[in-house]
Parts: structure tokens; C-alpha cells; sequence
């Protein structure tokens, strides 16, 4: 399970992506689905989800439709124009930047560094 | 896949409601991502009521204060800077009236600013940054008047009690608005709010009782204050409500609705023993004025002393002058070197006390004991008892006492057959032990035992005024032998 | 164990409020329950329902808070106990215990919850008004004194009782002073009435009123006696026949230098003086004499200005 600490910044772009793979979702689908994709290993807590989502919205990257189902409100999310672009941007930048922590991260990092001279 | 009927989303949508989230669209985020995970519960086989109690052991009231909180904190610009100005002006005046309140308990310099402006902070921006915090977080239209009514209330109340501190002219009129706003206003406003908001009868009656307990107590607060009648059994009254029957009553339905010991429930049994402690010491203590009482003897006594020393002067001389028999020139001359040991002795008494309760040097001492309006901590009494009654009964008093004995007797040896002079004299330096019921009170007790350092100066200044006035009998005596 | 924790704070709180009862009304008895209160308090409650939130909460953070908490405000309850028994080292209780949760506990709670974002506001809020109203009272606290010192000014009230009845009582028929002598039996009978008119209002001799702590600062009685009587103003009337004695001391013949200048300097009763302690707020005699209006110090200082004034009176009578 990743800490929370690592967690800090990479939700956005996560949750980005989810909403760009499928059409519209709802606060729970994307938390279980973040579960599932993961294999557990990553949970994305509600209170975690929420304050990302309305930021999101007032941001203008995302609009919300709601329809009763179940005798209740369910609030779906949806992509902007500006957020497929923001959504793109974000997902690059975390790209970039894993590739960058792995490099970081490789085993015998300075061994290859010397034969490679 | 089961899906929750109608009452059941109610319910968790009355709860959600409960802990106050209100802010755009969360609700339904909420109350849908709550109905889920019931749901999900529910299809690995438990009933709704196991369910949802599991979920709201994940998910109670502050989980979701804390997700409004972080949301609108993500959101609102102005909130943020709000909340963090919030957080500086109350931290500020909070250490300023800390250690204005250290300053005026040490008799630092600067105290009075201090506690001016920490008050003037927390009125002025901590206190409306806090109601418009919370007011944002409400929506419902009635809450206006809470918040300006507990705005208004606490501003004037802080500002009486500033004008109080500092002496100020207003400060009852102040106070009496303060109280009269926050008693009148805004505590049955509160307790409405609550009234609506409260689902169980068994909740609304505790809400009802803390809050009509509260208002009995603070009334009986501002009539101590105001000094009118019938303050102690008001006083009784709401204290009892308030932790003889909302207290536990309080506990029992935190103890069923929570099981775990809460950080509010410590807080708040806390504050009220807070309360209570901190309103008996106030009720066994006076405003701190009154010491100029003991002033006022003291320089009325020191005044006739001045004047009765310069008396006895003359009176000497003249005996000198008029009577040639050595006899009665000597026996004026030892009577009044008799009375100025005494007085000096005493004088030294005074400057002991002084040094030891304000740590001063002899010079000042004595400018001191010439002006006792300048001794600081007029009112301590325990290094007076220390110094003149003692751990063993042995201290200043007792060596005091025999002296007086001693000078009583080295007088009345001079007018051996006048029995008058000898009972002016027993009734001008009175050294005798009182009866107290079946208790005998010592003279040294009655008149150092928990006294004031202030009074025990203007005791012994009475004693040196006893002693001169003696004196100046027993050299008029002479005179006329 | 938790059923533990909620009864004894519920104990403790009772107790207190028992105790301090007790002690407000003078029956015995009071000691024990506060004593008894406050150990709970501090050795039952509050540890273990610290020790319990601590480890109730995940993951588990603020060890030095909730230790801090416990240090502080134990000591500060202990200390507050010290006072209220008048117990000695209770001085130290105004010098480490008011200071302790604004330099100790204030920080460390600051400083613990600085980084934390999702801290409630209503916590904030609740830490805060706690500790503005601790604030509040301990100033008030500050500038209040023990009632014990009432005692000390029934001390002092007999004292000039004494004076009055006991000392000052020689009347020798002296043609000489008539004069003063008239003057002076007037004053003194003036103020005599005056002391009686309160004392009627609260219908209890003077050693009874004495005991009453609520009569002793009752403060309406003396300003309706001194300013309110039929409207015709006593406390004026009681300043005039001071100065007209006062001159008449003066005029006297007999009278030497010595006691001119001490009659000039006890029956000043005109002059105000000006402050430099309050920021310069005037004084005026009767302020400065009847403090607040308060029964017991105006009785007090209507005795000491009757003392004074047979005081003066014996002096002049004695002179030859």
C-alpha cells in the first residue's frame, strides 16, 4: 500500500485519467475503480476525492450532471474541452516524471554510468 | 444487487445534514458515496442497521466536517486568507493577554497595554474572522441573527471587561449590555437552532437543560458582579443543573453514541471545572481597591505619630526647663529614650516586612514605609506570617508583644499609685489574649494571623501611636507632679 | 475502563462543585470535597482519559500534547487547590500556574497542529475561547484579593471603635475651648447619625454587620445615607461641619502651631489629587475615603474621621 505521503500530488493526474478513459463517473465508481486498477494498493479515500473533484470543477476541467438513482442524487462528472487539455497536460507531467523517479531509482545506477564510458 | 429504499437514504441524508455539510453539491456526493458502501455491506449479507453502523465508524460527523472544511479550503481564496489571519490575530492576542496577565500578577511595567491591545485583537479581528468563518459554513437564514447577536455579546463583554481592568469609566454599563445581549439574545437563539436541529426528544431536553443552566449561571454571574442580592442561589441553581444533571446527562449520550473517549468530552469537562473553580475563587476574593482602606489608616496614623513625636519633644524640653529635681529630669529623659527604642524597634519591624515582601533595599524601604501606597503586593500575607508569627509561633509578634509588656511596666513603675493612668495605658496598647468562644485567639494571632501586609504595616503604626500617645500622658503626668 | 474514565469525571466535577458550595457558604466540610475532587481530576480522570483519546486515535500523533495537556493543567488545578485552602506555596500558583498554559501548552499545541491542514475549526475555536476566558478570569483574579482581608478591616474598625469610645473620653468642662468643643460635639454627633442611619437600614447592630460578608460591601445603602437622604445632601453637610471644625481648631487661641498644622493636614476634605498611577483620573476626598461605597469602608472611615477629631479635640483640651 503506498503512503500517503507519495500519494500527495499524483491524485489529480489519477483522477484525470480515469475521467478521460471513461465517459462520465461518480465519487465512488472512481474510488473503486482506483482500487481495482491498483490491486488495492492504492487507495483513493473519499476524503481525499472530494475536495480534488469540486476543485476540479470550480477550475472549469470537469461539469457535473446529477440524475436520481436509488432514491438519490448521483452526482456524474464529466470532462471538459479545457480539461481533456489540462487532463493530457497533467497525465504528461506524471509520466515524465516517473520515468525520471525510476532512472533515480535504478539498482546499480552508477556501475552502468561507468561502462557506458 | 440491493438498493436502499426511500427511509434508509433519509436517514444517512438527515445525518449528513446533521453534521452541517451544505456547500454546493457535497451532500449528494456524500450521501450517494455513503449509500454505496451501505449497499455493498448489505450484499455480503448484513442488515441495513449493522451496515450503516459500520460505515459511520469510518465516516463520523468530523470525517465529514473535515471534507467540507478541506473542500472550501481548496476553493475559496478568501476563506483560506481569512482562516490563516484567523489563526495569527487569535494566536497574538492570546499571547498578549498571557503575558499581560503574568505582567499584572509580577507588577511589570506594560501590563496595561498589553491586556488593551490582546483585547483589542481578539474584538476587533479574531473574533468576527471566527463568526464569519462559521457563518459561511451555515446557510440557513435564522443563523444571521446568532452570529450577530454572539458578535455583538462577546465584544461588548470583552470590552467591559478591559475598561474594568484598566479602570476605565463605562465598564458597568459594558458589561451589563455584554451579558445582557448574550443572555437575552443569544442563548435562546442558540438554544432554537439547536432545538431544530436536534432529532430525538432525549437530545432536545439536554439541549434545553445545558442551555437554561447556562443562562441561570451567567445570570447569577453578572448579579455577583453587580453586587445585587440573590446571586448565590441563582448561582447554585445553574451550577447544579449545569453539572449535577446536563453533565452526566451529556456523558451518557456521548458514552452511547460514541464508546471512545472524545478530546471534547475532556474539553469540556475540563472548562467546566474551570468554571466552577474560578468562579469560587472569585467568590471568596474582593476588588482589589479596597486595600487603599488600609492606606488611608496608615497615613492618618503616621500623620498623628509626626505630630505626637514633636509634642512629646516640647514636652521633654519644657520639663527640662521648668522642674530643677534631677529625680523627674531623669525619669522623663528614660521614659522617652524608653519610647523611641520602642518606636525604632517597630520602625525596623516595618522596614523587615517591607524588604521581604517586595525585595527592596533599606533606602527604599524606608520611602516605602513613609508612603505605603507604594508597596506593591499590598495584599500578601503569607511572608507577614512567616516573618512575625513564624513556623513555631516564635517569630517577630511574640519578641513585639514582651517589649510592650516591658515598656508598659518600666511606665506604670513611675506612677505607682495612679490606677487611672495604668488603665489608659492597659486600654491604649491592649496585649491581652481575646476569648473566642472556647478558643483563646493570642493577641500575636488576632492581629498578624492572615493579615495584610498593608494592615500589618498600619498595625504597628498604630502600636507606635499607642506608644507615643503613652508617652506623651505620662510626660503631661510628670509635669503636673 | 472507559466507564470508568466518564463516571470519575463526572464524580470530579460534582465534587468540585459540591466543595466550592460549601465553601461560598461557610459550612464545613468544603475542604475535603475539593481536596478530594481535585486529586480525582488530576490523578484519575484526566490521565487516563488522555492515555485513552491517545491511544483511541490513529494514527497516533501529539504524544507531547497530550502529555503537555496533562502536566499543565494538573498543575494548574493543584495550584488553584493550594489557593483556595489558603495552603502556603499558594503564591506560586499565581506565578506558575496562571503563566503555565499560555507559555507551555499554547505553544506546544500550536506547534504540534501547525502542519496539519485538515485540523477542525471548531476544535481551533473551542482551544481558543477556553483559553480567552482562562485569560479573562485569571486577570480578574489578579485584581481581586482574598475576602480574608475583610477581616483584616474588622480589625481595624474596632481598632478606631477603641480609639473613639475608650481613649479619646476625657471631657473636662474647658471654658477656654467652648468653642471647638461645640463644633466638635456637633460633628461627631452628625457622623454618629449618620453611622446609625446606615446601620438601621440593615437593621443589625454593628457587631452583627460585621459578619456579614454581603452587608460589609453593600455599597447602596451608604450612597443613598451619604447622598440621597431627603435630598439635602449629607455627604456636603459632612464636609462642611468638618471644615467649620477644622477653622475653628484654627481660630483657637490655645491652640498650638503643631495642632493647627495637623488639623490642616487630617481634615483636608477639598482638595483633589491627581493620580499618576490610574493615567491621571482624579480623586477627590470622598473617593478616596469611601472607596466604592462600600459599607464597611465607609463606617470605617467615618469612625477614623471621629477618632480624629477627639483626637484634636483632647490635644487642645490638654494644652496649658
Amino acid at each position: 500500500m503506498a503512503s500517503n505521503d507519495l500519494l500527495k500530488g499524483t491524485l489529480k493526474p489519477i483522477i484525470l485519467k480515469l475521467l478521460t478513459e471513461n465517459k462520465r463517473m461518480y465519487g465512488y465508481e472512481i474510488t473503486q475503480s482506483v482500487k481495482e486498477l491498483s490491486k488495492g494498493k492504492i487507495e483513493l479515500t473519499f476524503g481525499a476525492l472530494y475536495p480534488i473533484l469540486h476543485k476540479l470543477e470550480q477550475d472549469g476541467a470537469v461539469i457535473t450532471e446529477s440524475e436520481i438513482i436509488n432514491n438519490r442524487n448521483r452526482i456524474y462528472y464529466s470532462l471538459t474541452e479545457t480539461g481533456k487539455n489540462t487532463a493530457k497536460e497533467k497525465i504528461a507531467e506524471l509520466e515524465e516524471f516517473v520515468n525520471t523517479l525510476r532512472i533515480l531509482l535504478k539498482p546499480n545506477y552508477g556501475l552502468e554510468y561507468v561502462l557506458a564510458r | 444487487m440491493y438498493s436502499l429504499d426511500k427511509e434508509q437514504v433519509e436517514i444517512i441524508t438527515a445525518d449528513v445534514q446533521l453534521a452541517g455539510i451544505t456547500f454546493s453539491h457535497l451532500p449528494d456526493d456524500l450521501v450517494d458515496h455513503i449509500c454505496c458502501e451501505v449497499e455493498i455491506l448489505i450484499n455480503e449479507g448484513k442488515d441495513f442497521e449493522n451496515a450503516y453502523k459500520i460505515v459511520r465508524k469510518q465516516v463520523g460527523i468530523d470525517v465529514l466536517q473535515k471534507i467540507q472544511e478541506n473542500t472550501k479550503f481548496l476553493i475559496d481564496k478568501n476563506y483560506r486568507l481569512m482562516k490563516t489571519t484567523m489563526k495569527i490575530s487569535g494566536n497574538i492576542s492570546l499571547a498578549m493577554l498571557g503575558f499581560g496577565t503574568i505582567c499584572k500578577i509580577m507588577h511589570w511595567p506594560g501590563a496595561g497595554i498589553l491586556l488593551a491591545f490582546g483585547f483589542l485583537v481578539l474584538c476587533l479581528m479574531f473574533l468576527p474572522m471566527v463568526l464569519y468563518a462559521n457563518y459561511k459554513n451555515e446557510t440557513k437564514k435564522q443563523n444571521l441573527f446568532l452570529h450577530i447577536t454572539a458578535l455583538i455579546g462577546c465584544i461588548t463583554f470583552m470590552a467591559g471587561v478591559l475598561f474594568k481592568i484598566m479602570h476605565w469609566p463605562g465598564s458597568a454599563l459594558l458589561l451589563m449590555v455584554g451579558y445582557l445581549s448574550l443572555l437575552l439574545l443569544f442563548l435562546p437563539t442558540l438554544l432554537f437552532v439547536k432545538l431544530k436541529s436536534a432529532q430525538t426528544k432525549k437530545l432536545k431536553s439536554i439541549y434545553i437543560l445545558g442551555i437554561v443552566s447556562l443562562i441561570i449561571f451567567a445570570f447569577s454571574n453578572m448579579f455577583k458582579m453587580f453586587h445585587w442580592p440573590g446571586a448565590s442561589v441563582l448561582m447554585i441553581v445553574g451550577a447544579v443543573l449545569l453539572i449535577g444533571l446536563f453533565l452526566p446527562l451529556y456523558t451518557w449520550q456521548m458514552f452511547k453514541m460514541e464508546g471512545k473517549i472524545t478530546g471534547q468530552y475532556i474539553y469540556i469537562v475540563t472548562i467546566s471545572m474551570f468554571l466552577i473553580l474560578f468562579t469560587s475563587l472569585l467568590a471568596i476574593n474582593v476588588s482589589k481597591n479596597i486595600v487603599v482602606g488600609f492606606v488611608n489608616q496608615a497615613n492618618n496614623t503616621e500623620v498623628i505619630n509626626n505630630y505626637l513625636e514633636k509634642k512629646n519633644v516640647k514636652l521633654l524640653s519644657e520639663i527640662e526647663n521648668k522642674r530643677d529635681t534631677l529625680e523627674l529630669k531623669s525619669k522623663a529623659i528614660s521614659i522617652k529614650k524608653n519610647s523611641d527604642e520602642l518606636c525604632d524597634y517597630i520602625n525596623n519591624v516595618q522596614m523587615e516586612l517591607v524588604v521581604s515582601v517586595d525585595n527592596l533595599d533599606k533606602a527604599n524601604a524606608k520611602r516605602v514605609i513613609a508612603d505605603p501606597m507604594c508597596i506593591m503586593a499590598k495584599d500578601n500575607w503569607d511572608k507577614v506570617n512567616m516573618l512575625m508569627i513564624g513556623l513555631d509561633g516564635n517569630g517577630k509578634a511574640k519578641e513585639l508583644k514582651q517589649k510592650l509588656i516591658q515598656y508598659k511596666s518600666n511606665l506604670t513603675s513611675n506612677f505607682k499609685e495612679n490606677t487611672e493612668f495604668s488603665k489608659y495605658l492597659d486600654n491604649l496598647i491592649n496585649v491581652t489574649d481575646k476569648q473566642n468562644g472556647q478558643f483563646t485567639v493570642s493577641w500575636e494571632e488576632s492581629h498578624f494571623y492572615l493579615c495584610s501586609i498593608i494592615r500589618a504595616i498600619s498595625t504597628l503604626k498604630e502600636l507606635q501611636s499607642g506608644v507615643r500617645m503613652a508617652e506623651s500622658a505620662a510626660l503631661v503626668n510628670l509635669n503636673n507632679l | 475502563m472507559k466507564k470508568l474514565i466518564y463516571i470519575s469525571g463526572i464524580v470530579s466535577a460534582n465534587l468540585m462543585l459540591l466543595g466550592s458550595i460549601f465553601k461560598v457558604q461557610h459550612w464545613p466540610g468544603a475542604n475535603i470535597l475539593l481536596t478530594l475532587s481535585v486529586f480525582m481530576f488530576c490523578f484519575m480522570f484526566l490521565p487516563f482519559a488522555l492515555l485513552s483519546s491517545y491511544k483511541n486515535s490513529s494514527p497516533r500523533k501529539y504524544k507531547s500534547l497530550y502529555i503537555v495537556t496533562y502536566i499543565v493543567f494538573a498543575v494548574v488545578f493543584v495550584g488553584a487547590l493550594f489557593k483556595v485552602m489558603h495552603w502556603s506555596g499558594s503564591q506560586y500558583f499565581l506565578i506558575i500556574g496562571v503563566p503555565l498554559p499560555f507559555v507551555l501548552f499554547l505553544p506546544v499545541y500550536l506547534i504540534q497542529t501547525r502542519k496539519e491542514k485538515n485540523y477542525s475549526i471548531v476544535n481551533f475555536m473551542g482551544i481558543m475561547f477556553g483559553m480567552a476566558f482562562v485569560a479573562v478570569f485569571s486577570v480578574l483574579l489578579a485584581l481581586n484579593v482574598s475576602w480574608n482581608i475583610m477581616k483584616n478591616y474588622e480589625n481595624q474598625f474596632n481598632y478606631n471603635q477603641n480609639l473613639v469610645s475608650n481613649i479619646y473620653t476625657e471631657k473636662a468642662n474647658d471654658d477656654n475651648n467652648k468653642n471647638v468643643m461645640q463644633k466638635s460635639k456637633e460633628l461627631c454627633a452628625f457622623i454618629e447619625s449618620l453611622k446609625n442611619q446606615m446601620l438601621k437600614i440593615t437593621e443589625n447592630k454593628p457587631e452583627n454587620i460585621l459578619n456579614v460578608e454581603v452587608n460589609q460591601m453593600e455599597s447602596t445603602i451608604p450612597s443613598i445615607v451619604l447622598y440621597n437622604d431627603d435630598k439635602k445632601g449629607n455627604l456636603d453637610e459632612l464636609k462642611n461641619k468638618i471644615s467649620v471644625f477644622k477653622q475653628s481648631v484654627i481660630a483657637s487661641d490655645n491652640a498650638s502651631d503643631e495642632l493647627k498644622d495637623l488639623s490642616k493636614l487630617l481634615f483636608e476634605t477639598e482638595t483633589s489629587v491627581i493620580s499618576e498611577r490610574n493615567g491621571g483620573e482624579i480623586i477627590t476626598w470622598e473617593n478616596k475615603e469611601f472607596i466604592d461605597f462600600k459599607l464597611i469602608i465607609v463606617l470605617d472611615a467615618l469612625t477614623r474621621l471621629e477618632s480624629n477629631v477627639k483626637f484634636v479635640e483632647n490635644q487642645l483640651i490638654s494644652m496649658k
